[in-house]
C-alpha cells in the first residue's frame, strides 16, 4: 500500500507544471536597422516639382529614421507622430490610436518608405498611404497595424530630444514639423480664455481647435494651436512672460506652433 | 476505506491553447457498527484549462479554419493562451448514521465546499485591443484597398502578426510606457477575474417506515455560502505598475473625474499578486424543511414531496468606488429575502411486470441567483426593483416495457418556467454609452417527447435507439430597464424586448441515435452509433427585439436579419467504440477502452452561437440607421479518438 501511495504521489508531483513564460527587455527592440536617406532628401523629390510622390518599387528602398518628437498622447496630436533627424522633419500619418504608448517621444523610429505616399498639407510634410479615389487629401492616414509594423520599425529610446531655440522672425519653412522653443512671448488675453473651446462654445456641439496670437519683445507674433480634444484644452492660458516649446505648422503665411503637453508652456 | 487519485494530461489536437491538466483525488473512511455508521469523504479537484472563444464565420474563414483561436500567440517561442480557467475546489462530507429501530432512522450530514475559481482576461488603457479578430483590424473594415488587400493577403498566408496574439508587442507597450521617468505604468495586463468560495450546509433528516408500504421522511438545511469576488493582477507584462482606476470611465465627460475604483486607497498602484479593480463578498443564506412520503404498493407507487424554505442574498462591498461613493458601492447592501417552495408529486402504476406508468407533477417557487438581483454586483449595492422569485410548473408522463429481450421507455413533458430575470452589461450602440440592462418577466416553455429503447437479439448483440424532439421558446415578451453603468442613472424604463417565440439556445432540439455493440469472444466489445441532431438555434440577443433598435434598422433586408433567429445545421455523426478487458496473472485486470467520435470528419458543424449585442451605426436622412454586427459561433470537433486504460485490482 506504501509502494502504491509513493507511486501516485511521484507520478503526481512528475506531472505538475508551472506556466511561466519568458519576457521581453528593452535589448529584444534593438533593432540594428540602418537608414540610407535624410527626412530632407526624401522632402526633395516632392520639393522637386515632383509633388505627391508614391515610392514605388523602382524607387530605392529608402529607409528614414529620426527621434520622434510629439506624438497624440495629451491629444493635441490626432493619429499621428513627429519624426526628425539632423536635416529636418516630416509628420508620419500612422493611423492608430494611442500612438504614444508605440512611438513615445524620444524613440528611435526607422521608416521604410517603399509602398507609402509623401504628401504635403500647409508646408508639413507628411509619409502615409495612398488616398483613395475622391480624397481631397494628398495622403491618407496607414490605419492598419500590420501595414504600421511592415513600415515603422520601432528601436530603442535615445532620450529626451532636445528642441532648437529660435525667435519668430527667424522662422523658415524649413523649420515646419521641427520641434522648436521660443522665448519672451506673451499670449494675446491671456489668463483670459482657455486654450481651446468648449463643446459649449461651438455651433455643432463638439469641443473646438483655436489659433492664440503669441507676440515677442519685436511685435512678431506666432499662433499657437490647441485642438479642443487635447487634455488641457480648457486649461486656462497663463498672462505673463512665457516660452513655448512644440512643433511648428504654418497655415497661410502664418506660423503657428503646437505645443505636446503643459510642460512645453514655461512661464518666466 | 477507499483512496483515488487521477492526473490527466491533454493537449486538444484541434485547438491550440487548450491544454489542460487536471488533478484530482478522493479519500473515504467510513466505520459501521450495528446502529450506527460513520463516513468521512474528501475529494478535491484541480486544473487549469485554455479557452477559446465563439468566433465570426467571417474570421474562421479568414483563417481558413473553424479551430482557430484568436486568444492564442506566440511570447518568445512559446504558446500562450491570453484566457484561462483555474480552479480548485475542495468537498469534505461527514455523514453520520443512526438506525433506532428497524423503522426508525435519523441521519446528520455537514457538508463543506471550498476552493477558488478564477478566470484570466487581458486588460488594457490607452492601447489598441490585443484580439486579433477585433472587428477593426479585419479586412472588411477598411474601404482603402492597400489596406485590405494586404490584410487578406496577411490572413491567406496566416501571417502571425494578424492571426495570433502579438505579446511582444504588449510587453513593448509597457516598457516603452514611460522611458523618461523610469517607473512604467503598465497599459496591457493580465488578470484573473477570481472567486473564493466556503459554502457550508448541515442537513438533517428522519425517515420512518411505520408500514412495509410507507416510508415517511422529514428533513431541514441550514446552508450558509460566502463568495469572495474580485480581480488579482496577474501579470504586469513588463510593466511596473497598474493604476487601479477604471479606465473605462476615465474619458467619460461627466464621470471621468470619479474614476477611482477605491476612494479609501485611492491613486493605488498594483502590483502583481494584489487585488484591484473590484471586490465584494456575496452572502448567502438559505433555510428550508422538507417532507417526502413514498408508498409502495404491489400496483402503485405514490412519491410526494414538499419543501419550503428561505434564501436570502447580500452583497459587502470592500472597495468604495468614486462613481457609486458611500453605502451604494461600500459596506452592506439590503438583504434581498424570497420564500422558496418546492412540491414534487408522482404516481407509478403497474400494469404488469412488464408495463409500467408514471405521471410526476413539479410545482416550484425558486429565489433568483443573485447576479439576478444586483445591477452591477462588480461596482455598486443596488438591486432590481422588480426582483422575483421564478415560478416552476412541469407535468411529464412515462411509460416504461421491460422486458428479456425488449426495454423502452416514452416520457412525454411539459414546463413552464415564468418570471425569470437576466441582468448583464454591454456596449449600446444607439446611446453610444456602456450600460446595464436589467431583463424580467422573461417565461420559457419547454415541451417535448423522449423515446428511448434497448433491444437484445442475443448475449452478444445491443442495438439502442434514442430519440427526443422538443420545443423550448420563450413565452412572453421581457421588461427591460437600461441604466447609465458609470452612473446607475436610468436611461430607459418599461421597455419591452419582444421575445415572444424565440426558441431558446439550449442545444439540439431534435435528436435520433441509433447505437449497435457486438462482444466478441474474449472480452472485446465493439460499438458503432449514428447519430442526428437538429433544431439547433443560436441564441438571441434580448437588445436587439426591441422598437427602439427595429424602429432605426437600416433597411428592411436588415430588419429582417435584426428579427429572424439563425438555425444552425443538422448534424450528422457516426461514432464507434471497442474495449477489451484483459485478466493478469495475480486475478487483476485491466481494461482498454477506444472511441472514434465523428467518424466521417465533419468539420462543419456548429456547436452553437449567439448574436452579438453591438450594432453598425450608418447615417441616414432621418438620422442614424443600424444594422446587427454578425454572430458568433463554436464548432464540434471533427474525428477525433479517446484511449483510456484502467487497471483493476
Amino acid at each position: 500500500m506504501r509502494k502504491i501511495i509513493y507511486i501516485i504521489v511521484v507520478f503526481i508531483i512528475a506531472g505538475c507544471s508551472s506556466d511561466s513564460y519568458t519576457g521581453y527587455s528593452e535589448n529584444d527592440f534593438r533593432t540594428g536597422t540602418k537608414s540610407n536617406i535624410s527626412i530632407d532628401s526624401v522632402k526633395y523629390y516632392y520639393r522637386d516639382g515632383g509633388g505627391v510622390t508614391t515610392f514605388t518599387s523602382q524607387y530605392n528602398d529608402y529607409i528614414i529614421s529620426g527621434t520622434v518628437t510629439a506624438n497624440d498622447r495629451s491629444g493635441n496630436f490626432y493619429r499621428v507622430f513627429m519624426l526628425e533627424d539632423h536635416s529636418g522633419a516630416i509628420e508620419i500619418k500612422a493611423g492608430l490610436y494611442d500612438l504614444y504608448s508605440l512611438f513615445p517621444v524620444g524613440r528611435k523610429v526607422f521608416v521604410k518608405i517603399t509602398g507609402l505616399t509623401l504628401g504635403q498639407e500647409d508646408g508639413m510634410y507628411q509619409l502615409g498611404l495612398q488616398p483613395t479615389y475622391g480624397s481631397s487629401y494628398e495622403t491618407e492616414y496607414i490605419s492598419s497595424a500590420l501595414l504600421v509594423d511592415k513600415h515603422i520599425i520601432r528601436d530603442i529610446y535615445t532620450g529626451v530630444p532636445v528642441s532648437e531655440e529660435t525667435r519668430i522672425s527667424d522662422l523658415t519653412d524649413d523649420h515646419i514639423g521641427r520641434l522648436m522653443k521660443i522665448d519672451g512671448l506673451k499670449l494675446d488675453n491671456g489668463g483670459e480664455e482657455t486654450w481651446a473651446y468648449s463643446s459649449n462654445e461651438t455651433y455643432n456641439g463638439l469641443p473646438g481647435e483655436k489659433d492664440i496670437k503669441a507676440r515677442d519683445i519685436n511685435g512678431d507674433s506666432i499662433y499657437v494651436y490647441t485642438s479642443g480634444y487635447a487634455d488641457f484644452a480648457l486649461d486656462k492660458t497663463p498672462s505673463g512672460d512665457i516660452s513655448i516649446t512644440g512643433i511648428i505648422m504654418k497655415r497661410g503665411r502664418s506660423y503657428r506652433i503646437k505645443f505636446r503637453n503643459e510642460y512645453d508652456i514655461e512661464t518666466n | 476505506m477507499g483512496i483515488f487519485t487521477d492526473r490527466r494530461w491533454g493537449k486538444d489536437g484541434y485547438i491550440k491553447g487548450i491544454n489542460s491538466e487536471p488533478i484530482s483525488g478522493a479519500f473515504f473512511l467510513g466505520i459501521n457498527s450495528d446502529n450506527h455508521s460513520v463516513d468521512v469523504t474528501y475529494s478535491g479537484y484541480y486544473g487549469n484549462r485554455g479557452i477559446r472563444p465563439y468566433v465570426t464565420q467571417e474570421v474562421y474563414d479568414l483563417a481558413q479554419d473553424n479551430y482557430y483561436n484568436p486568444y492564442y500567440g506566440y511570447q518568445n517561442g512559446k504558446g500562450r493562451n491570453i484566457r484561462s480557467r483555474d480552479y480548485e475546489q475542495n468537498l469534505i462530507n461527514l455523514n453520520y448514521s443512526l438506525k433506532v429501530n428497524t423503522k426508525l432512522q435519523v441521519d446528520l450530514s455537514v457538508l463543506s465546499i471550498f476552493g477558488e475559481n478564477g478566470y484570466t482576461f487581458p486588460s488594457w488603457f490607452d492601447a489598441m485591443s490585443p484580439y486579433p479578430d477585433y472587428y477593426r483590424y479585419l479586412p472588411d473594415f477598411y474601404s482603402n484597398f492597400l489596406i485590405s488587400e494586404d490584410l487578406y493577403e496577411a490572413w491567406s498566408t496566416n501571417d502571425p502578426s494578424v492571426t495570433e496574439i502579438n505579446w511582444q508587442r504588449m510587453y513593448e507597450t509597457n516598457i516603452y510606457s514611460n522611458p523618461e521617468h523610469g517607473e512604467k505604468r503598465s497599459h496591457y495586463i493580465i488578470a484573473e477575474s477570481a472567486k473564493k468560495f466556503f459554502n457550508n450546509s448541515i442537513i438533517a433528516g428522519i425517515a420512518f417506515t411505520p408500514l412495509r408500504q410507507l416510508k415517511l421522511t422529514a428533513g431541514m438545511e441550514f446552508y450558509s455560502g460566502t463568495s469572495s469576488n474580485f480581480s488579482r493582477m496577474k501579470d504586469l507584462m513588463g510593466g511596473d505598475y497598474w493604476l487601479d482606476i477604471d479606465q473605462f470611465i476615465l474619458y467619460d465627460e461627466y464621470y471621468g473625474e470619479k474614476a477611482e475604483n477605491n476612494l479609501r486607497d485611492p491613486g493605488r498602484k498594483v502590483l502583481e499578486g494584489e487585488r484591484f479593480g473590484y471586490d465584494y463578498k456575496i452572502y448567502t443564506d438559505k433555510f428550508n424543511v422538507s417532507g417526502k412520503a413514498e408508498y409502495n404498493a404491489l400496483k402503485w407507487k405514490l412519491r410526494g414531496e414538499l419543501t419550503i424554505g428561505r434564501t436570502s442574498h447580500q452583497r459587502h462591498g470592500n472597495y468604495e468606488k468614486e462613481n457609486f461613493p458611500d453605502y451604494h458601492s461600500f459596506g452592506k447592501s439590503v438583504k434581498k429575502k424570497f420564500n422558496e417552495a418546492d412540491l414534487k408529486l408522482s404516481a407509478l402504476f403497474s400494469f404488469s411486470l412488464r408495463h409500467y406508468a408514471e405521471a410526476s407533477v413539479w410545482i416550484a417557487q425558486k429565489p433568483p441567483l443573485y447576479t439576478e438581483i444586483f445591477f452591477e454586483p462588480r461596482c455598486r449595492n443596488n438591486t432590481v426593483d422588480e426582483a422575483l422569485t421564478s415560478q416552476i410548473r412541469s407535468f411529464d408522463i412515462k411509460y416504461k416495457y421491460i422486458s428479456p429481450y425488449l426495454s423502452m421507455e416514452l416520457i412525454a413533458y411539459c414546463t413552464s418556467h415564468k418570471k425569470g430575470s437576466n441582468i448583464f452589461n454591454y456596449y449600446d450602440d444607439p446611446l453610444s454609452q456602456y450600460v446595464t440592462v436589467a431583463l424580467t418577466g422573461i417565461d420559457k416553455i419547454y415541451g417535448g417527447l423522449e423515446l428511448s429503447a434497448e433491444y437484445i437479439p442475443t448475449p452478444r448483440f445491443t442495438a439502442t435507439l434514442y430519440a427526443a424532439v422538443n420545443i423550448s421558446k420563450y413565452n412572453s415578451d421581457a421588461d427591460v430597464e437600461i441604466s447609465d453603468y458609470n452612473s446607475g442613472s436610468t436611461l430607459l424604463k418599461n421597455g419591452k424586448s419582444m421575445l415572444t417565440g424565440y426558441h431558446l439556445a439550449n442545444g439540439p432540439q431534435a435528436v435520433i441515435s441509433v447505437e449497435g455493440k457486438y462482444t466478441f469472444p474474449r472480452w472485446w466489445r465493439l460499438g458503432m452509433s449514428l447519430n442526428l441532431a437538429g433544431n439547433n438555434y443560436v441564441s438571441v440577443n434580448p437588445v436587439r427585439r426591441m422598437s427602439r433598435v427595429t424602429d432605426v434598422a437600416a433597411s428592411k433586408e436588415v430588419l429582417t436579419e435584426l428579427l429572424d433567429q439563425e438555425k444552425l445545421g443538422d448534424a450528422f455523426t457516426v461514432n464507434l467504440t471497442l474495449s477489451k478487458n484483459f485478466r493478469i496473472n495475480n486475478g487483476n485486470y485491466i481494461g482498454l477502452w477506444t472511441s472514434v467520435n465523428n467518424i466521417l470528419n465533419n468539420r462543419s458543424i456548429i456547436y452553437s452561437g449567439y448574436e452579438q449585442m453591438r450594432l453598425y451605426r450608418t447615417s441616414g436622412v432621418t438620422g442614424n440607421l443600424y444594422y446587427p454586427f454578425p454572430s458568433k459561433y463554436l464548432y464540434a470537433y471533427g474525428i477525433n479518438f479517446n484511449i483510456s486504460l484502467s487497471y483493476g485490482f
